[in-house]
């Protein structure tokens, strides 16, 4: 239980795993932006195509992305099903008031491809970006958010060591539900009123130690002499490197290829 | 029959690829009134041993028997065997959480169903039989000290009366006289009500004082498992598995190997006097 992961990082030395963390969000974010501009099939067969090709490079077995995509199929079914009876038209099959046509069957192909494409797409940013990365990674690019008095070291610094601390939260609540269950705390049986009841013993002790622990941890980082982040130098310092400006380039290609087939090719009827 | 029997007992943490053995195949038995010590190092599988014996872990496979009775072989049973075998955890003051020691002392009693009288009676025992004060028990947990902490949360197990108090390295973290008194007080417990006692220790000293028998753990084994003089006559054994002999040995051992006339499995330190003491007044020299 103690080997619990947070987010979906596999460890790797992919291109994609060592893409700059800022290149990956600003590329996932244009890509679904992409994945909903792609308005017929040989624009969605460009980013199908293109997100299948970064899935292969990042090494990952594909096993880990379906495992991904079942966690949403109920969604995707749900929307799919319920846009086939929702096209205008001449009907092509009836049954009672129900009648699917083309633009239905277009609805439906379009949006269940799209819910998938896009858990694929932040599927490969999280399977190949650990945490601490991507908290670093958005902390450099919301910096221009400062103009605004927003606190993006803090919100960036609160977020890994929230990430950091929840293995051992959870290893804590463990231990402390152990130990009640040993004094005979019953947390299985009774209604939901008594069950939430029963955590109380288990919770306090949490939040005692949670509250111990934040201030040991701000003891250490005063005696390391933490101020903030003004001044701060970093230990990984993120620089864009050849194949960044690569897979950038590549991207926009594949980008600019979806508004032209958008353009220059036929829509299906809608 | 013995109280407590542990057969073939097999555990393992996590499943397929990331399985890891904890247990494998322990056996032992202990009898009413005993006092059993488990020492090994870090990673031998003490606490998760002593984690089978009330039920919190379920293990792979072998049996736990209270009275000949397998705990795990049905729900009541094992429902029982969280009362009859109060464990008391590594830091066991981190679990504390009612807004007074009296109430949090009560907490074990109160899960079993007892009446009021009967809680009042159990926690005031069990809080005097720590050594906590009468006026702590109004207070709320979190003011006392640490070694009063740790009182509070070993009074909340005893108020239990359990027949079979276990406790995963009691001492760790307290002062030396905190800690002497703390297993002063379980002798006295033994043999004022006759409770077993399996205490997980890395303290030779107080492993050696203590015991009945030590069980010696290494990778979820029983490796050796012994009276105390049995065990620390292996010296070079303990080594190998990286734990030692109480230092007074060490002390006799020595002297020995240069030439006094004394015995070398002596383990405390009260025998360790008598046997030098009857030897100076033969007139010898050290």
């Amino acid at each position: 239980m103690s080997d619990i992961t947070i987010g979906q990082y596999v460890e790797g030395r992919s291109l994609i795993h060592r893409l700059d963390v800022r290149v990956k969000l600003i590329l996932m974010l244009c890509g679904i932006t992409f994945v909903f501009v792609a308005g017929n099939y040989f624009s969605m067969a460009l980013i199908t195509a293109f997100t299948i090709f970064i899935m292969l490079l990042t090494g990952i077995s594909l096993f880990k992305y379906i495992k991904s995509i079942k966690a949403v199929i109920v969604i995707v079914l749900f929307t799919a099903i319920l846009n086939l009876f929702y096209g205008s038209g001449e009907p092509i099959f009836k049954w009672g008031f129900m009648e699917i046509t083309k633009a239905g069957i277009n609805n439906a192909v379009f949006v269940a491809a799209r819910v998938i494409l896009v858990v694929l797409m932040s599927g490969v940013l999280t399977f190949t970006t650990s945490p601490t990365d991507l908290t670093d990674g958005l902390e450099r690019i919301m910096k221009p958010l400062k103009i605004f008095h927003i606190k993006i070291h803090e919100i960036a610094m609160m977020m890994s060591i929230a990430l950091r601390f929840i293995p051992t939260l959870f290893d804590e609540f463990n231990k402390i539900s152990n130990a009640q269950k040993s004094r005979g705390a019953d947390l299985e049986s009774g209604n939901f009123i008594a069950r939430i009841k029963a955590f109380v013993p288990i919770l306090i002790p949490l939040f005692i130690s949670s509250f111990r622990r934040a201030n040991d941890l701000a003891t250490a980082m005063e005696c390391r002499c933490y101020n903030g982040g003004d001044g701060r130098t970093r230990m990984k310092v993120l620089k864009i490197k050849p194949r960044d400006i690569i897979a950038l380039s590549v991207s926009v290609l594949v980008f600019v290829g979806v508004i032209l087939c958008n353009v220059f090719l036929p829509s299906p009827v809608r | 029959m013995s109280l407590l029997e542990v057969k073939n007992l097999t555990f393992e943490y996590g499943t397929g690829k990331f399985r890891n053995p904890a247990l494998n195949d322990v056996r032992f038995s202990l009898e009413k009134g005993e006092i059993l010590s488990i020492i090994g190092h870090t990673g031998s599988g003490k606490s998760t041993l002593v984690q089978t014996l009330n039920g919190l872990l379920k293990p792979k496979s072998g049996t736990v028997c209270l009275d000949g009775e397998n705990i795990f072989s049905s729900s009541e049973l094992l429902k029982k065997a969280r009362f009859r075998v109060g464990l008391v955890f590594q830091y066991p003051e981190y679990q504390l959480f009612e807004e007074s020691v009296f109430k949090d002392i009560s907490f074990g009693p109160k899960n079993m169903g007892l009446d009021n009288e009967e809680i009042d009676r159990r926690v005031f025992e069990a809080s005097s039989f720590v050594g906590l004060r009468g006026e702590l028990l109004d207070k709320s947990p979190f003011e006392l000290s640490g070694g009063e902490k740790r009182r509070t949360a070993i009074a909340g197990i005893l108020a239990m009366e359990p027949e079979i108090l276990i406790l995963d390295e009691p001492t760790a973290g307290l002062d030396p006289g905190s800690g002497r008194n703390l297993i002063e007080n379980l002798i006295k417990l033994r043999d004022k009500k006759g409770t077993t006692i399996l205490i997980v220790s890395h303290s030779m000293e107080n492993t050696a004082r203590i015991s009945d028998k030590i069980m010696v753990m290494n990778a979820g084994r029983c490796e050796i498992f012994g009276t105390p003089k049995e065990i620390f006559s292996q010296e070079k054994r303990l080594s190998e598995l990286s734990l030692g002999i109480p230092q007074i040995t060490r002390i006799m051992k020595s002297l020995k190997q240069r030439g006094c006339a004394v015995r070398d499995d002596i383990l405390t330190v009260d025998e360790a006097v008598a046997e030098l003491v009857s030897l100076l007044s033969k007139g010898e020299s050290l």
